[in-house]
C-alpha cells in the first residue's frame, strides 16, 4: 500500500511537470531560441573573421563592419570541398564569402584566406588559432549567424587558449527563421533544434569529460540513496 | 525471522535480473545494430519509382539543389525520353544571385546538363520558397492546378523524401497526388546502410528526424521571415549595433 502510494505520488509529480512544461512551452521555446545568441556589440578591432556558411548574411555584416571602420581587414577560413564543390556546381563557401565582400566594397588586398580546409566550426577555430600565433596582439571580431554564436564562442574559447581574450563574437541576424517562432517552421526546427544537438555533440566530443563524469557519479549516488531510503 | 519482500536478498536478486536484462539488451543492440540503424532511416524515405511522367522536378534551395548528384539523375531521366521537360521549384540564394555572385539556378541547370550531354529547351520555373518543403509543395500544387495534364517526378534528398511526400500530400488533393511522385537521391558519402559511419550522415539523419517531428511542435505553416534587400540588411544591422552602443553608454 505504502509502495503504491509512493508510486502514485511520483507519477503525479511527473505529470505535473510535463503539464507545466507543455503550458509554458511557448515562452520556453522562445527563450531557447534566444539563448543561442551569445553575440556582443562590435568594438574596434584589427580583423573581422567571417565564419563559413549562410553567405546570404554573414559576409554582409563583415563588410558593414569594415565600412563602419571597426576593422580594416577580413579573415575567411578555407573550407573542405563539399560534393557540390567537387562537382563544380558551386564555388566553395570561402570563395563565395570573398566575392560577396568584394561586391560590398572590401578591397581584395584586405581579405586573407586562412589555410586549413575547415569542415567544422572547430576547424575554423584552429585556423584562427594558427593565425593568432603569428599575430599575438591582434583583436578579432568573429562574425557568424546569431544562433551559431553560442557554440562558436564555446569552441573558439576552448581552441584559442591564451588567445581567447582577443576575440569578440558579433551576431549576423539570421533570415532562415524567426527565432521567436522557430518551432512553427520546418526551417526553424532544422536550424535551432539541430544547433542544440550540435552544441551537445561539441560538449561531449571536444569538452572536458570531468564534469560529465562528476554529474554521472552524483546521479548514481542520488539514485542509490533514494533506493536505500525506499528499502528502509 | 522471516525475510520481508523488500529485504536485501530480494533486492540483490532483482538487481541481478536487471543486470541480465540490460546485458541481453546490449548484446542484442550490438548484434543487430546494423539493422536497427538502417531501420531508423526507414520512416524518412519515400520512394515512388515511376516511368510515367513528363516533367523532371528539381528543388532549388539557398545552399544548392536538393539531392546529391541531382544533375546526373536529371540528365539520365531527360535522356531516356526527349519529350520530358524540366521544372524548377524555388528561387535559390536570391541575394547572392542579385549581387551577381552566383548565377540564377536555371543557368546552372543548363550548364550542368550541357556538361552531361543534354540540351534542354524552356525550363518551367515555379517561384516559391525552396528552403521550406511545405511552401515548395504549395507552389507545386498551384502549378499542377494550372497544368492539368502534367505529371512530375520530383528529385529530392533521400532522408527528406518522406517529409517531401507528406508536404505534397498536404498540399495536393488525394485524387491529384499521383501526379507528383518522389525520386529520392542518396548522398555519395552515405546512405541508409552506412550513415552512422560519417559525420555528414549523422547530421543529415538528425536534421531529417527533427523536420519530421516538427509537426509535434507546430503546423509547419508559419510565415517565413521577410527577406530584406542587401542594403536594407546591412543598414538594419548597423542601426541595431548603434542602438546597442547608445544604450550601453
Amino acid at each position: 500500500m505504502k509502495r503504491l502510494r509512493r508510486l502514485l505520488i511520483r507519477l503525479l509529480l511527473i505529470t505535473v511537470v510535463l503539464v507545466l512544461l507543455w503550458v509554458a512551452r511557448v515562452p520556453l521555446l522562445r527563450v531557447a531560441g534566444r539563448w543561442l545568441d551569445a553575440g556582443s556589440p562590435p568594438r574596434p578591432a584589427d580583423y573581422v573573421m567571417v565564419l563559413n556558411g549562410e553567405e546570404n548574411s554573414r559576409p554582409l555584416v563583415a563588410a558593414a563592419l569594415v565600412r563602419a571602420q571597426l576593422a580594416p581587414q577580413v579573415l575567411v577560413a578555407e573550407v573542405l570541398a563539399s560534393p557540390d564543390v567537387i562537382d563544380r556546381v558551386r564555388p566553395p563557401s570561402h570563395e563565395i564569402n570573398r566575392m560577396v565582400l568584394e561586391k560590398r566594397g572590401v578591397p581584395a588586398n584586405r581579405i586573407t584566406i586562412l589555410p586549413g580546409r575547415a569542415g567544422t566550426t572547430h576547424d575554423e577555430a584552429l585556423a584562427l588559432a594558427a593565425f593568432l600565433d603569428n599575430h599575438r596582439h591582434a583583436k578579432v571580431l568573429v562574425v557568424t549567424s546569431d544562433y551559431h554564436t553560442r557554440r562558436s564562442r564555446w569552441a573558439f574559447s576552448r581552441d584559442l587558449g591564451d588567445h581567447s581574450g582577443q576575440v569578440l563574437f558579433v551576431s549576423a541576424p539570421t533570415e532562415e527563421c524567426d527565432v521567436t517562432r522557430w518551432w512553427l517552421d520546418e526551417r526553424g526546427v532544422a536550424t535551432i533544434a539541430s544547433e542544440y544537438l550540435k552544441l551537445a555533440f561539441y560538449t561531449a566530443r571536444y569538452g572536458c569529460a570531468l564534469p560529465w563524469l562528476a554529474a554521472c557519479a552524483c546521479l548514481a549516488v542520488v539514485i542509490r540513496c533514494a533506493r536505500n531510503r525506499d528499502a528502509r | 525471522m522471516q525475510a520481508s519482500s523488500g529485504g536485501p536478498k530480494s533486492m540483490k536478486s532483482k538487481r541481478n535480473l536487471w543486470a541480465i536484462a540490460a546485458a541481453i539488451l546490449l548484446a542484442a543492440a550490438a548484434l543487430f545494430h546494423h539493422a536497427l540503424l538502417r531501420g531508423l532511416t526507414r520512416p524518412l524515405v519515400a520512394c515512388q519509382p515511376s516511368g510515367d511522367f513528363d516533367y523532371v522536378g528539381m528543388i532549388s534551395r539557398t545552399e544548392g539543389p536538393d539531392g546529391d548528384r541531382c544533375f546526373d539523375a536529371a540528365a539520365r531521366l531527360l535522356a531516356e525520353d526527349p519529350r520530358r521537360r524540366l521544372l524548377v521549384v524555388g528561387a535559390g540564394p536570391v541575394r547572392l544571385i542579385e549581387m551577381g555572385v552566383l548565377p540564377p539556378f536555371e543557368e546552372v541547370v543548363r550548364r550542368e546538363l550541357a556538361r552531361r550531354g543534354v540540351t534542354i529547351g524552356a525550363i518551367s520555373v515555379v517561384s516559391g520558397d525552396g528552403d521550406r518543403y511545405a511552401a515548395a509543395a504549395v507552389a507545386l500544387a498551384a502549378w499542377l492546378d494550372a497544368h492539368r495534364d502534367a505529371r512530375v517526378l520530383l528529385l529530392c534528398s533521400q532522408f527528406r523524401s518522406a517529409h517531401t511526400r507528406r508536404a505534397l500530400n498536404a498540399a495536393i488533393s488525394a485524387s491529384q497526388a499521383g501526379r507528383a511522385r518522389i525520386c529520392p537521391l542518396s548522398d555519395r558519402r552515405f546512405d541508409e546502410n552506412n550513415w552512422w559511419k560519417c559525420r555528414p550522415g549523422w547530421r543529415e539523419v538528425g536534421i531529417a528526424w527533427l523536420i519530421r517531428m516538427q509537426g509535434l511542435l507546430g503546423d509547419g505553416q508559419a510565415a517565413p521571415p521577410l527577406r530584406k534587400t542587401t542594403n536594407q540588411y546591412e543598414e538594419d544591422f548597423l542601426r541595431s549595433v548603434t542602438n546597442v552602443k547608445e544604450r550601453t553608454k
